[in-house]
Parts: structure tokens; C-alpha cells; sequence
């Protein structure tokens, strides 16, 4: 090639140039490792696929998803439908998991306490996502005294305890599913915000951030389309894992009388109705129990699996 | 020779200003405190310095680390607010710009970044990393994404990988990316800061020649920004050096570094290693002394006479000025003297 | 005051007839990544003399800092390995020692330096504690004598004030006092070898010329030998006895100092010295550039790897691996096929036509 031409040929790809870390180990993505064509999120529902926990996880929630879904079509009875007759009836053919005191059928009330138990959990974590991720944008983006305003907000929310949260709840709410949410988002959103803060700040120094500065782009402009979008990953992974936290808390809540109100059935009041029984009528205890169990251990596992996926801190060699 | 501006010294056709930097100061404030927060002291990032550019020309500025020269970059891109000062861009004062003023101003002068790995937005495609300034300044909708791909084929880049993501380049690569970005708009200067010291040897060369042309076909300003002497030396047309925050010898690049006078230029220029053992074996060598100092508390009068050979009493009481000294560009040394240093 | 001036010692290696210190045979190290098999290091050879200064120069990826943690034992398992060639010091296979022998080699007589100095220096230590500990852990010494060698050492490195210092933590230390600490560190008990990795690169050009003038110091001093990884040509010029050049994991070209810079065989190395800035060459009007980029260490290509760089290739380097072979003597070997033949000097025209853009611009 004469001297001094700009080379055109698209350079094989695959060709960068290896860079070693303090350590010494070629990093992955280092070794000229970057797959070829494909985005971003291509790239991490690959790294997911390989995570088998969480992959099964996907699964098993998919399933559970969809009876709470379902629920009105697939359970054999109303959930709170009386078989005045059948009362305390274990296992059987008529009644798969059993019955309650008032006859109602375990299995149709695990099914509808499902959707209550989930639509809690994603409302809540949905709703703690926003806040938290305004709150936390806000504070790491602008700093200074909006950024101490915030962070002291958050203090503020950190230091309230449970027991507060549920005298509060008790009090002010009609154990609806809507107010229910409501409070626990407003105890839930802190930790996001102090995440999301951190990234912000850090992602605020980069050089990409103050590229787009000189080329004169606005707040808004860096804030949505630069920052959100690279915070993305840690935002999902930590709404998933908040979603366990609600349905945990909501079972704690409607267990202790706060929460959920019945005749609607929710995992939690169930387990607190069976409790006293439990002796004589375990299937009214370990059904909601194992329900909430198998939930949560399932949210968990997939956290982990998305945080693998697309928290960029992890990529390593592998053997 | 006599008391000639650069501009004599140097065989230019006569050139108007681009830029035009006075006195600027740039302190970030050292605070403590957590509810209070009390200046406690400040970091003397760039103390006082001017110096012009001319259109089509190339200004390097070499210095070390704590010298500034990054910071003035950004002061002069307005991306950091002068402590004190002038920031002139074609005789217009930018200096305290702000708002939509400032955002106009910034079609005007553009920046390449050291790190191609970090300026580029990992999350964004190669077309939409170039074409935002366009679609910034509404300039988008007569054929973008066209514009887009006539800037990839002018830095070298296929256009048919306009829709990949940067972690798919090399580094070289990116840093074209980068370099396609700052010319979207047509900026008059463009300002490089390192953009070539996080790439390999055998890439460097590639992208400094592609400078080059691009300057020529687009009439481009640049100030240079570097640490590595010998680049400078290919790229420059004038060279300013910086110790500590101010200016400390400008000049014509040739004559800098054949005769430099200024004793911490003169220190640089022998510190570089040439490529050649044997001119390399012979040849002089100052080594410095001691520690950069901290930009917290700089010394008194002339600041690098901490690690200089050449500080007498004098050097701590006095400041030295930046002047023609008689040497035909200025120098800031009570005791400039030249000295070859290149065999 | 005048400035401290030094001409540089070009004299060669101290003790020419005491045979090899280090003899690096077919050595291979791979990595096994989630995207295949890198091949980091493949079948390089090369032996360092008592006393002199070897150079290993290359880009990033070119194996050159793998080959240093293969000699060093800092290879991470199991996802790198070295699976084939020998490391002999002083006729002893390090690779097929048992583990005791091979610890009393490394660390005491191979030493390290790294490009980062803290990742040697322990931040939650004193930096003179460091060091002492590491001599009571190898020599059989009072904790006073210890820390008495530890505090001549960090004067020896010209750390100024070194009672004072070695009392401080390494956060304390501005960036060239760390490599000097790091050096210090690393002489501590007098090793033969000493394999600096990058030692300047990340410093200032003032404080760089101070660490290799200490490095010079200290081999002379302690005739030590000094294996020198860099990308730094100049550095190499400077200080080097004999070069390696290293490219995508393979030797390319090997010999003494003054006969690679006036006289390279490889395609590659004179692309590299003729695509180098300078500061004692004026302003070219376009630099000499190699097109491309350094291959991909997972699928490197075929035969010769720089063929599709190089300007020169023919069918033959895309079909046959070009053997390293002898050019003008057996200390000087380069990997192409063209590289013993007469008159063969790459780039002829091309270096014509770099002085001839010298002579219009200045």
C-alpha cells in the first residue's frame, strides 16, 4: 500500500488490540473477544442464557405468572366460595390442596392470593423504580445542594422502621391492594436511589457524558438519552430483586393484619388464617407457604442471572 | 535577533486570530464540611496564562501531568467556567457565555478525546454517535444520516458499519469515530486532547496523518494537546509548554526544539528519547530532580525552581515573566538561555 | 549549577563468557475465554546473558507482558496455561521444578517490576515494612538488619529522606517514588533477573528518565541482568543491549540493539521505527503508517500474521509460517520469508522517500 493512504478495508473484526489490566490477565472483551454485530442487549440475553439457575428461574415464574393470570379461568372455584360441608378437608380429589375452615377451596385461594401476592410485588417495585431512579437521577446528575437534599430524603426514609411502616399502614388504609402499594413503594425506593446516584456520578465524569456536552447537547438530552440508558442494567437488576422484597413484605403485612384484608385472599393472610390450624390442617400453612417460597427463591435466582448478564463490572475470563 | 513576534520569526503567510486566551485562571476550590462547606484552599489548575491561535494553524501544547493543559482545553471549550480571564473566539468574548449563547458558540469548536473507549457511548450505534451533534442543532432532517456516512468514508470508516457499537472497533477505529463526531458540525477549531496516546505505535500514525488532511480539506484549527514531545513535534505548527499551570516558553516549534531556552523545556526535550541508539547514547541528558509539586500550594516566584539547575535566590523572589527575552519568543526564566539538546 | 548530565553506558553485558542466565525454549501460554482459545504466547525463544539488557518490544497483544508472567509464575489457572516449552534458569526447567525450588527462583533470583506500582506496593503497609518483610521471609537476618537494608535500599533507589519515608504508606508516594519504591523493593535481595514490565509507561517523560537512570544505576552496580518489556522504541534505544520484537504472540525479529534500529529485516519492524514520531526529525508531510490493526489473538492469520499488513506479502506468506532465520549472523534472526536475501531491506524505497520529504519540509 503507498505511504501515507487512509486504510478503508473494514478491519477484521474481531482485531482489537489486546490490553492487559493491572493484573496482568488479558481481560475478555480485551482479547478481541467483542462478538460480532451485536448490540448491547444481544450480547447480555447471551451471557443470561448461560446462567441455568436463572434461566429455570424465567421459567418457573413464567408458569406462576400465568396461573395468577389464569386464576379466573383455571381455578376450580370462587375463592371465596363456602362448601360448608367440606370443611378442613385435606388433599383430595375434589379439592386438590384441601379446604379451610369455611370449606373454601385451598388451591383456588393459592391461585387468586397469587395474583394479589404478585400484583403487589410488581406495583411496588415498579412504583419504588420511578421514585427511586428520579430521586437517585436527580441527586447524582446535579449534586450540590439538590444532591444533599436528596440524600438526606433518603436518610430520612432509611430510618424508618418497619414497625412504624405497619402502624402507619394499619391506620391508614383500607387494606386495598392499591394503598397497600402505596406504602411499601415508600419503603422500598431508597436503596435504587442510592444506586442509581452512584452511577450517575460516576457516568458523569466519562468522557462519552462530556462529549456530548461539547457537542451542545442539553441536560434532558444527556440525562435520557446518555446516562438512563447505561443505568438501565443495574436499574432492572435491582427492581427484580425488589419485587421478592415486596412479596415478602406484603406476606408479612397481610400475615400480621395489615396488609391485605380478607375475604380477598392474599399468601400472606392465608398463612396467618392457618396458622393457628396448623396442626391439625398443615396443607392450609405449607400450600401459601411453599407458593411464597418458590416465588421468591425463583425472583432471586433471575436478579442474579440479570445481574450477571448486564452488570459490565463482571465480564471475566472464564475457564 | 531582534525583539520579533513569533509571528516574524515563522515563515507564515499572515494569518488572522481564531482564539485569543487572556490571563485565564482556573482554581477549583478545596472544601470541607459537611453541612457547612468552607474553602480550605484550591487547587491552582491553570494560573494565568494567554496565548493566541491563529486560523489554520496548529498550536501544540506539551506539559506533564498537574501542568493544566487539560483544563485549559475544557476552559476554552467553555465545558469548565474560568476562575478569571478572556476566552476570545473571532474577536467575540465567550468568556462568561452562557445558556443558548454558550450552545451556539459550540458548533463552532469541537473536541477528539484521549480515551477512544470511554468517549464514545457504548450504548448508541456508530450513526447515531456521530449524527447527534446534527441532530442536536436540528440539522438532521436534510439527509443525516447521508452526512453520517460521508463523514465515516472521510475518516476512513466503511459507512456500511454505521448501524455497529463501538465495543465492535478497535481502538484506532474508535478514536476515527470520535474524530467523524467533532467534524459533523464544521467547527472552525477543533481541540485534541491526547488523541493519540491510548492507541498503539503502529495506529498512531494513521490517525495523525488522518489529521492532517482533514485540517487541509477542512481548513481545521487545532490546538494539540500532549504530553508526548515527539508528536507534537509532527503535528505542530507553534508549541506552547506548560509547568504547573502557567506557560512557561511558546514559540515556533522548530526553534523550540532545537534552541529551547526555557530550562524546563530544555529538560523535556532531552528527557524524550530518540529512536536511535546511537544518536540516543550521546547525546546530553538533564534529569531532573525531585517531584512535581502539588498544584495545592505551588512554589513562590518561579514554581519550577524546585527542580531546576539552574535557581538562584533570585528565582524565589521574582517571578519571571513571560517574555521575548532576546531569543526571538518568549520565554519565562530569569536565566534563558538556549541549549541544543538534539544531536 | 549545571544540569545533571549522563552519557549513556553502551557498553555491552558484564560477563560475556558465564553462558545463559535465562533461556526461554518453544514457550506457550493460551487463555481459555468464553469466545475460544487466545493464543497469547506461541513457541517464542529467546535467552538473557548475566548482565545485559534485554529489550521485548512490541504493541498491545503482541505477548510480550504474557511471556513476562509466564517466567514469573503469574499466569492465572485455570483459564490460562502454559502448554508447551521450557523456562530454564541456569539450566534448571522452572516449569518442571517442584513447587519449593522454583519459589527459591522466583522472587529471589527473577525479580519483578510492574507498570503499576501499586499493584506490588500493599497500600495498608509501610513501604519500609514491605520490604523487610520480604527480606525476612528469604534471608535469615534480624528484624533491625531487615529493616536497615530496607531503608539503604529506598536511599539506593534515590528516594530522598528514607528514614522518613520508609516509616510512610505508599499513598503517600508520589507516582515516581512508587516505581522507585517498587524497584527497591524488587532488588531487595539481590536477584540476577530483574523483568520490568512497562516501569515507565504511565509516568511523566521527566520522571521516566529518572527510573531508567536508576535502573541503569542498579544493574551496574549489582550486575544485574534486565529484561526490559516495552512499546517504547526510544526507551529502547536508550537503554537495551540486544531486542526482541514481539507480534501477535510470535518473535519476529531478534538482534543486538544498534543492527535492529540500522538495519531491520522484518517488514514490521521498520514499519514500526518508520511510523514513530521523533523529536529530532522535523515535521514529514505524511508519516510512514502500517495499514490495519494487530490481529486477533483467537483467530490469528494462517501463516505469516502480519502478511495482511504488510506491504510486501505474497501468496507464499499467506500459505507458509515464515520460520525465524538467521540474517546477517545467528545474533540477528527475523521471521520472513524474505529476510535472508541479498539486498533485502524492507521499506527502501520507502525510507527514499521519507528523506526526500525531509529535505522539501526543512
Amino acid at each position: 500500500m503507498p505511504e501515507g493512504t487512509i486504510d478503508h478495508s473494514p478491519i477484521p473484526l474481531g482485531g482489537a488490540a489486546v490490553v492487559t489490566t493491572a493484573e496482568g490477565t488479558p481481560s475478555a472483551e480485551a482479547l478481541g473477544l467483542e462478538e460480532h454485530g451485536l448490540s448491547q442487549r444481544a450480547l447480555a440475553w447471551r451471557r443470561f442464557r448461560r446462567h441455568k439457575l436463572a434461566m429455570a428461574s424465567l421459567v418457573v415464574l413464567a408458569l406462576i405468572g400465568l396461573s395468577a393470570v389464569l386464576a379466573p379461568v383455571i381455578s376450580p372455584y370462587g375463592f371465596s366460595e363456602q362448601h360448608l360441608d367440606q370443611i378442613l378437608q385435606g388433599p383430595g380429589t375434589k379439592h386438590l390442596i384441601g379446604t379451610d375452615t369455611l370449606g373454601r377451596d385451598e388451591l383456588s385461594r393459592v391461585l387468586y392470593g397469587g395474583r394479589i401476592s404478585l400484583l403487589v410485588g410488581l406495583g411496588v417495585a415498579f412504583s419504588a423504580g420511578v421514585l427511586g431512579t428520579l430521586i437517585g437521577a436527580a441527586a447524582g446528575y446535579y449534586g450540590g445542594r439538590l444532591d444533599n437534599a436528596m440524600m438526606r430524603l433518603t436518610d430520612l426514609f432509611l430510618a424508618i422502621p418497619l414497625l412504624v411502616i405497619l402502624i402507619v399502614a394499619s391506620r391508614a388504609t383500607s387494606g386495598g391492594v392499591r394503598d397497600i402499594v402505596v406504602v411499601l413503594a415508600l419503603f422500598l425506593w431508597m436503596p435504587l436511589a442510592r444506586i442509581v446516584r452512584g452511577v450517575f456520578m460516576s457516568l458523569k465524569e466519562k468522557e462519552f457524558v462530556e462529549a456530548a456536552r461539547a457537542i451542545g447537547a442539553s441536560n434532558s438530552r444527556i440525562i435520557f438519552r446518555h446516562l438512563l440508558p447505561n443505568t438501565l442494567g443495574v436499574i432492572i437488576v435491582n427492581v427484580t430483586l425488589t419485587v421478592a422484597a415486596a412479596i415478602l413484605l406484603e406476606s408479612l403485612l397481610s400475615f400480621l393484619g395489615f396488609g391485605i384484608q380478607p375475604p380477598t385472599p392474599s399468601w400472606g393472610n392465608m398463612l396467618q388464617d392457618g396458622r393457628g390450624l396448623m396442626t391439625i390442617a398443615g396443607w392450609l400453612v405449607w400450600f401459601p407457604g411453599l407458593a411464597i417460597l418458590l416465588t421468591i427463591l425463583c425472583v432471586n435466582f433471575l436478579g442474579d442471572g440479570l445481574r450477571d448478564a448486564l452488570d459490565p463490572t463482571q465480564r471475566r475470563v472464564r475457564a | 535577533m531582534s525583539v520579533a513576534t513569533e509571528a516574524a520569526a515563522v515563515p507564515q503567510r499572515s494569518r488572522q486570530e481564531l482564539v485569543r486566551v487572556t490571563d485565564l485562571v482556573k482554581h477549583f476550590p478545596i472544601t470541607r464540611g459537611v453541612i457547612i462547606r468552607q474553602q480550605v484552599g484550591a487547587v491552582h489548575a491553570v494560573d494565568g496564562i494567554s496565548f493566541t491561535i491563529r486560523k489554520g494553524e496548529t498550536l501544540g501544547l506539551v506539559g506533564e501531568s498537574g501542568s493544566g493543559k487539560s483544563t485549559t482545553a475544557r476552559l476554552l471549550l467553555r465545558l469548565l467556567d474560568p476562575t478569571s480571564g478572556q476566552v476570545e473566539l473571532e474577536g467575540q468574548d465567550i468568556t462568561t457565555a452562557a445558556g443558548s449563547q454558550l450552545r451556539e458558540v459550540r458548533q463552532e469548536m469541537q473536541m477528539i478525546f484521549q480515551d477512544p473507549y470511554a468517549s464514545l457511548d457504548p450504548r448508541m450505534t456508530v450513526r447515531d454517535i456521530v449524527g447527534e451533534p446534527l441532530m442536536v442543532w436540528n440539522r438532521w432532517r436534510n439527509g443525516g444520516a447521508m452526512q453520517v456516512a460521508e463523514l465515516l468514508e472521510r475518516v476512513g470508516l466503511n459507512p456500511d458499519h454505521a448501524s455497529r457499537f463501538p465495543h465492535e472497533f478497535s481502538g484506532g477505529q474508535r478514536q476515527r469515530i470520535g474524530i467523524a463526531r467533532a467534524l459533523a458540525l464544521r467547527p472552525k477549531l477543533i481541540v485534541c486532547d491526547e488523541p493519540v496516546s491510548a492507541l498503539d505505535v503502529s495506529v498512531r500514525a494513521q490517525i495523525l496523518n488522518l489529521l492532517a488532511n482533514l485540517q487541509r480539506d477542512f481548513d481545521l484549527t487545532y490546538l494539540f494537546i500532549s504530553h508526548d514531545l515527539s508528536v507534537v513535534r509532527q503535528v505542530a505548527d507553534r508549541v506552547a509548554v506548560m509547568y504547573l499551570g502557567k506557560v512557561v516558553e511558546i514559540g515556533d516549534r522548530d526553534e523550540l526544539y532545537r534552541r529551547p531556552v526555557h530550562p524546563y523545556t530544555q529538560a523535556l526535550v532531552s528527557a524524550v528519547p530518540i529512536p536511535d541508539p546511537t544518536k540516543e547514547r550521546k547525546r546530553e541528558h538533564i534529569v531532573l530532580g525531585g517531584d512535581i509539586p502539588s498544584p495545592v500550594n505551588p512554589p513562590s516566584g518561579c514554581r519550577f525552581r524546585t527542580r531546576c539547575f539552574k535557581a538562584q535566590d533570585v528565582c524565589a523572589e521574582q517571578e519571571p515573566e513571560l517574555v521575548d527575552r532576546g531569543h526571538g519568543h518568549p520565554s519565562a526564566c530569569h536565566f534563558a538561555e538556549p541549549m541544543e539538546l538534539i544531536p | 549549577m549545571s544540569p545533571v548530565t549522563r552519557e549513556r553506558d553502551s557498553r555491552g553485558p558484564r560477563d560475556p563468557a558465564t553462558g545463559t542466565l535465562l533461556e526461554v525454549e518453544d514457550l506457550t501460554t493460551i487463555f481459555h475465554t468464553e469466545a475460544g482459545t487466545v493464543h497469547a504466547v506461541d513457541r517464542v525463544s529467546f535467552d538473557v546473558r548475566p548482565g545485559e539488557v534485554l529489550a521485548i518490544v512490541g504493541e498491545s497483544g503482541c505477548g510480550k507482558t504474557v511471556t513476562a508472567l509466564s517466567i514469573m509464575g503469574l499466569i492465572p489457572r485455570p483459564a490460562g496455561e502454559i502448554t508447551s516449552g521450557s523456562i530454564r534458569y541456569r539450566g534448571k526447567d522452572m516449569l518442571r521444578l517442584h513447587k519449593d525450588e522454583r519459589r527459591a527462583i522466583r522472587g529471589d533470583r527473577i525479580a519483578m517490576v510492574f507498570q503499576d506500582p501499586l499493584t506490588a506496593l500493599n497500600p495498608v503497609h509501610k513501604v519500609g515494612t514491605q520490604i523487610a518483610e520480604l527480606i525476612l521471609a528469604h534471608r535469615d537476618v534480624s528484624r533491625k538488619e531487615a529493616w536497615r537494608r530496607s531503608v539503604e535500599l529506598l536511599k539506593l533507589v534515590g528516594i530522598p529522606n528514607a528514614e522518613e519515608r520508609a516509616r510512610q504508606y505508599p499513598h503517600h508516594f508520589s507516582g515516581g517514588m512508587r516505581q522507585r519504591a517498587m524497584i527497591a523493593m524488587a532488588i531487595a535481595l539481590d536477584p540476577e533477573l530483574l523483568i520490568a514490565d512497562e516501569p515507565t509507561t504511565a509516568l511523566d517523560v521527566t520522571v521516566q528518565a529518572q527510573i531508567l537512570r536508576v535502573l541503569l544505576d542498579v544493574r551496574e552496580r549489582f550486575g544485574m541482568a534486565i529484561m526490559l518489556i516495552t512499546h517504547d522504541l526510544g526507551v529502547v534505544a536508550g537503554v537495551a543491549d540486544r531486542v526482541v520484537v514481539m507480534y501477535a504472540g510470535k518473535k519476529i525479529e531478534e538482534a543486538d540493539v544498534h543492527t535492529l534500529y540500522g538495519n531491520p529485516k522484518h517488514p514490521y519492524t521498520w514499519g514500526l521505527l518508520g511510523s514513530t514520531t521523533r523529536v529530532d526529525r522535523p515535521r514529514l508531510e505524511q508519516l510512514a503508517q502500517i495499514p490495519g490493526a494487530p490481529p486477533s489473538l483467537l483467530s490469528p492469520p494462517p501463516a505469516c500474521r502480519f502478511a495482511p499488513r504488510c506491504a510486501y506479502a505474497q501468496p507464499l506468506c499467506r500459505r507458509e509460517y515464515p520460520e525465524l532465520r538467521p540474517v546477517s549472523s545467528t545474533e540477528h534472526v527475523a521471521a520472513c520469508h524474505f529476510a535472508d536475501l541479498d539486498g533485502w531491506e524492507p521499506g527502501l524505497q520507502a525510507k527514499e522517500l521519507a528523506s526526500r520529504q525531509e529535505e522539501a519540509v526543512s
